[in-house]
């Protein structure tokens, strides 16, 4: 196991055209522990995640860096390079492609280390998603959307990454599907990975991580320790939407992106 | 019988240079969605460099190749560096590039023309040492019999190319979800002069096999430009088969249309052949379902 | 108040200097255009390359109406110049004695639309550049044809000088008077178009095919009457060109003039009123009288084509106008101090606007929309699975759950947007799912989308007042060509737009081109949109989302008089508290189907369902 790396990001800007969905974020996630993002819909927190990755840049300068290396104004390859991989939502993968190839795809950044390394890799995902080894030779485009999710998480997992960000890796899917992705986060952080995940349930993400941020309107708005916040009634108080802030004031949104059409066909 | 033998030979003959065309579209779009407009003009060119080397310097066979590669992947990668590449890096606005492209397709043609001068049209010298090989009664050309091997040869290489390489399985990914495809560490810039220097490679092949055909007439660059795009139309997009057939398709009824219909009006065949294929299946023969049409 | 008032003052002022400016400007162009031939010359051969000119700025005009307006890249119009042109030397030719200008003209007009519609019949199955180079390809089969065809004269063409009893009776400087004219017309008509109904259809359509859907606009149609027009034009120019030069031949109309003349319009600006003729005359001028470096035309076209398309999209007349020198500085009001006179009037507005709604609520007070059984997959995955829904006439149905759950897929499949799998949508008897789209926002059904759509180059009044013209009644012709009727409703149109815009707020902004507009006050304008349209039911998708507080205030009242207006209102929400506080009924949908429906206060009571969708408990505690 290597040592311990930290992402941090510190006071980040981002937005579409005049709107700014992220209004100065600053957060930290370091190797072996799992934070979570929440807040309410629109809180900006797709926006965060996708900044960080290297898409849909903020305007204004943002400080982003891991390990010491400064990604403030890195392109996404860039940013995986650095050992960051992110995972958005909507458990998008190659269609085209089957499971093996889709894997394999995500090897691309290391793929000067050799064929040998690839199988390695793709062996360890297959370990940690054993019905993706069932499936290997099956076209993505016909797997249920548990395991399009499997498949794209495995992806981002085989480029190595030190860092890994999700993006409500388990929203619209079964039961059986979610439990498994948990426990397979958990078992990645146990591993020395860093998991930075943006989850829509709240209790489930109290309960599944480590640390937590809130996010609301833009800006962080509670960060603490998950076991200590479960006991805090003003996180439900903000996800649900009823803290002692003014209605109207409450309702404002800055971002939503979420757009189901496009992840649905 | 001779004659519809030879139409045959003729058609799958052209066929293959409308094909090259298209396969040369399809690298591009693949990769970047834009449609380089130039791709009939950069094999002009390349026949351009044929001409030199070998009619008005005399040069050694052996040499053009080497030149006309050179010259037009030099072309093709400048092409991508001022008329494409602010359209991905997104600092023009995006629908841009089709002026863009079009612009340099007018350019490059100009110029070649330009530079070939007021001379009337003159065979390039055999690249093949025979015209034509005896089949029982009729005579296969040559210069056709090259084209229709060169480019399925080039169609394989390029399939196994986006099959078994890094580089092509990148770009496969990049035309399929540009967003996932940069999370997983593709830089799209730089993939997109890839695209265009294997674009020219491809000009250029079809320029070595053009070149006995078209002898020197350097005008015709819009000409099989439009034709190869045709091509690609109806064999459907993000298909290097759909290349090939609708290559042959338009070659074969050109020639078809030319020996049962008239002998003049061949070019017509090829607007019909994309009006009944757009009306019955927009997407193409081969296309995939979703419509790329922009 | 008294900061905003000096500042519209200081705007005023400012539009007026340059309307003042626009129109000397404008006046002496016009006459120096005139006063040309006795400027440059009129020697014969001179005035022959004049009219050459004007024919052809005809039809840039077209392309300009074509692919500027309307997005429909019929490049290949040499094609149709070429069809126009023959037609017209084929009458000069056979019918010589009875054959002048009009008549050339108006059959090049007939010829040159029925090309057109010929050329943009593909238009139906492929869009954009695609449809260009399709239509390149076509010009390039024109000339070819007519070189080999003996009808029309072979390679040689029609030499009309050679015809005798062919004996123009227009000549020299009446002619050109004439055909200046003709194009200054056209000019003026292409202006009078796009600022019409039609015009703005164009304009919709442009911007996106979806967006022009939702506003009852049926895309095909459309597309096709924009090639149509534009087609006519260039046939007009065919027929001119025929008379003017005495000879039609395949040279005149090759590939290569179909790029001049798209250079032209790009030169000069795609989008702007004016602009194919600004291009058109820079370009073709050019092109005919400094023939020294006619050999380097094609490097030269070529490169400017491409310096325009990275540093200069909109062309040169919308760069000028953009010039700070005559602009006034946009208002940064903020929504807040701008809504304190707005407050006052929403209610008098809308007691305007319930009392024609009320109306119109006496005859079908009883239809409601309903939605039965729905049904849509996307791939293996079932999106919305069996959904039943009852929407009646002023009332607020929310539709909440998290993401994934269908619910913009239902918006989308009660709009039409999306085909049913298998289920029904009804308003009263009538069956909507087996009507298009457009036509269902003809009907009455109203949406707005998640990004709103809005026309990004119309100012927030123009992107409003179709939506009130839809339900005017008036023909395009007298919207176009301003005759009474068509006045009259423009001017009502504009009248309720505003009424809208201040409803919600934004009338302060009416004049401002709505792609300039911050995120919550575009979703303002779209708001303001689809409460002029006075729709019978409206589809709200997430409308809430990046609103300021004061926004989602007037969101609120706005919902809220909508329905007691007499509109049903679906609205699609993760404002969770919000739909609680304006909702009659409320649906939960999750996974693609009904988990919860019933009264907000019900749903309040139902903390399980309330917190188990919200995610506050985790349904994986009580699962094995």
């Amino acid at each position: 196991m290597s040592d311990r790396l930290t992402l941090r990001v510190n006071d980040l800007h981002a937005g579409y055209g005049s709107m700014e969905a992220v209004a100065g974020v600053s957060l930290e996630v370091s190797s072996g522990e799992i934070v979570s993002l929440i807040g309410r819909n629109g809180a900006g927190k797709t926006t965060t995640l996708m900044s960080i990755a290297g898409i849909r840049r903020g305007r204004d300068s943002c400080d982003i860096s891991v390990g010491g290396i400064t990604l403030s104004h890195a392109s996404a390859a860039q940013v995986v390079a650095a050992g960051i991989a992110h995972v958005p939502e909507g458990h998008r993968i190659f269609r085209s492609l089957t499971v093996r190839e889709n894997l394999q795809f995500g090897a691309y950044p290391q793929r000067r280390l050799g064929r040998k390394a690839v199988a390695a890799s793709m062996e360890r995902v297959f370990s940690l998603f054993p019905i993706l080894g069932k499936y290997a030779s099956r076209n993505a485009g016909f797997l249920s959307g548990g395991e399009q999710q499997m498949t794209a998480i495995g992806q981002a997992l085989m480029a190595s990454p030190r860092i890994l960000m999700l993006d409500e890796p388990t929203s619209g899917l079964s039961l059986v599907v979610i439990k498994k992705i948990l426990a397979v986060l958990e078992q990645l952080r146990d591993d020395g990975l860093g998991v930075l995940v943006v989850e829509q349930n709240v209790a489930r993400a109290l309960t599944h991580s480590d640390r937590v941020y809130v996010m609301e309107r833009g800006r962080i708005a509670m960060r603490g320790v998950s076991s200590e916040m479960v006991k805090d009634e003003r996180v439900f108080d903000i996800v649900r939407g009823t803290a002692e802030l003014p209605t109207s004031a409450l309702m404002g949104n800055a971002d939503s992106d979420s757009d189901e059409t496009s992840r649905s066909s | 019988m001779v004659l519809f033998l030879n139409a045959l030979i003729a058609g799958i003959g052209i066929g293959a240079v409308y094909a090259f065309i298209a396969l040369g579209y399809s690298v591009v779009h693949r990769s970047t969605g834009i449609i380089n407009i130039a791709q009939g003009d950069l094999m002009v060119a390349g026949v351009l460099v044929a001409y030199f080397c070998l009619v008005k310097w005399h040069r050694n066979m052996a040499l053009v190749p080497l030149a006309i590669l050179v010259v037009v992947i030099i072309l093709s990668l400048v092409e991508e560096r001022i008329a494409v590449r602010p359209f991905i890096t997104g600092r023009a606005r995006s629908t841009g590039w089709f002026v863009s492209t079009l612009g340099f397709s007018f350019a490059l043609q100009n110029v070649c023309v330009n530079v070939y001068g007021q001379h009337p049209v003159v065979a390039i010298p055999g690249l093949f040492r025979t015209a034509s090989i005896k089949l029982g009664d009729t005579s296969i050309s040559t210069k056709f019999l090259a084209a229709f091997v060169a480019v399925l040869l080039t169609a394989a290489v390029l399939e196994l190319f986006y099959q078994r390489t890094w580089l092509g399985m990148a770009m496969q990914g990049l035309a399929e979800d540009r967003e996932i495809a940069a999370l997983r560490g593709v830089n799209p810039a730089q993939l997109s002069q890839i695209a265009f220097a294997i674009a020219g490679v491809v000009a250029a092949l079809a320029a070595f096999v053009v070149a006995p055909i078209i002898s020197s007439d350097i005008s015709v660059g819009t000409f099989y430009g439009l034709k190869g795009f045709i091509a690609l139309a109806v064999g459907g997009f993000g298909s290097i088969r759909g290349c090939l057939v609708g290559g042959f398709l338009l070659g074969l009824s050109e020639q078809m249309f030319d020996l049962y219909i008239s002998s003049e009006f061949e070019i017509v065949a090829g607007l019909i052949i994309v009006l009944l294929v757009l009306t019955i299946r927009p997407s193409g023969l081969f296309g995939a379902r979703t419509v790329r049409t922009v | 108040m008294t900061a905003v008032g000096s500042e519209r003052r200081g705007a005023l002022r400012q539009i007026t200097l340059r309307r003042y400016l626009q129109f000397a400007g404008i006046t002496t162009l016009t006459a120096l255009a005139y006063a040309v031939p006795t400027v440059f010359g009129s020697n014969d051969f001179r005035m022959v390359s004049y009219n050459q000119v004007l024919a052809l700025l005809l039809v840039v005009i077209g392309l300009g109406i074509a692919v500027g307006h309307a997005g429909q890249y019929i490049i290949g119009i040499s094609a149709i110049f070429a069809a126009g042109a023959y037609s017209a030397a084929l009458v000069a030719e056979h019918f010589p004695t009875h054959t002048g200008l009009l008549l050339m003209c108006a059959v090049g007009a007939a010829s040159g639309g029925a090309a057109g519609l010929v050329m943009g019949s593909p238009s139906l199955r492929v869009a954009g550049f695609y449809l260009g180079l399709v239509s390149l390809f076509a010009a390039l089969v024109v000339p070819a044809v007519a070189e080999k065809w003996d009808f029309v004269g072979g390679s040689l063409g029609i030499p009309l000088f050679t015809v005798l009893d062919f004996a123009p009776a227009l000549t020299g400087y009446k002619l050109y008077v004439i055909c200046l004219t003709t194009v200054l017309v056209a000019a003026v008509f292409s202006w009078a178009l796009m600022h019409s109904r039609v015009g703005q259809q164009f304009a919709a359509l442009n911007s996106s095919e979806q967006l022009a859907t939702s506003m009852g606009i049926t895309v095909y149609r459309t597309k096709l009457l924009a090639i149509f027009i534009a087609s006519v034009l260039a046939g007009v120019g065919g027929g001119m060109y025929a008379y003017t030069q005495q000879l039609m031949a395949p040279a005149s109309s090759s590939p290569q003039l179909s790029i001049y003349l798209f250079v032209a319009l790009i030169v000069g600006g795609a989008s702007a009123s004016f602009g194919p003729l600004v291009g058109g005359t820079l370009v073709l001028a050019f092109n005919q009288f400094f023939t020294a470096w006619s050999s380097y035309n094609g490097l030269i076209f070529g490169g400017l084509l491409i310096v325009f398309a990275v540093f200069l999209p909109d062309g040169v007349v919308l760069q000028l106008s953009r010039l700070r020198f005559w602009n006034r500085t946009p208002c940064h009001v903020d929504s807040a101090s701008a809504t304190e006179p707005a407050a006052s009037t929403p209610t008098e507005s809308f007691r305007t606007a319930s009392a024609h709604s009320a109306i119109e609520r006496r005859d079908d007070s009883h239809a409601t929309l309903r939605v039965l059984s729905a049904r849509r997959s996307f791939g293996g995955v079932r999106a919305v699975d069996g959904v039943d829904l009852e929407l009646p006439r002023g009332s607020i149905h929310g539709l909440i759950g998290s993401n994934g759950s269908g619910k913009t897929t239902l918006l989308n499949l009660i709009s039409g947007f999306y085909p049913l799998d298998d289920g029904q949508v009804m308003v009263g008897d009538a069956r909507l799912d087996r009507i298009s789209p457009s036509a269902r926002a003809r009907f009455g059904i109203a949406r707005t989308f998640q990004t709103p759509k809005l026309i990004v180059d119309a100012t927030a009044l123009a992107n409003v007042v179709p939506m009130v013209e839809m339900r005017l009644r008036c023909t395009a012709w007298e919207s176009v060509l301003r005759l009474p009727r068509g006045v009259r409703t423009h001017r009502q149109a504009l009248t309720e737009a505003r009424r809208a815009l201040k409803a919600l707020g934004v009338e302060h902004i009416q004049d401002m081109p709505a792609g300039t507009l911050p995120h919550g006050t575009q979703r303002m304008v779209e708001l303001a949109r689809v409460l002029a349209a006075r729709p019978k039911f409206v589809l709200v998708d997430e409308p809430a989302a990046g609103l300021s507080p004061r926004e989602l205030d007037l969101l609120i009242a706005a919902l809220k008089r909508l329905a007691a207006a007499g509109t049903g209102v679906l609205l699609i929400e993760h404002n969770v508290p919000m739909v609680l506080e304006i909702a009659d009924t409320v649906t939960v949908m999750h996974q693609g189907s009904c988990l919860f429906r019933g009264t907000p206060n019900e749903l309040r009571s139902d903390t399980q369902v309330a917190d188990a969708f919200l995610g506050l408990s985790d349904p994986l505690d009580t699962a094995s």
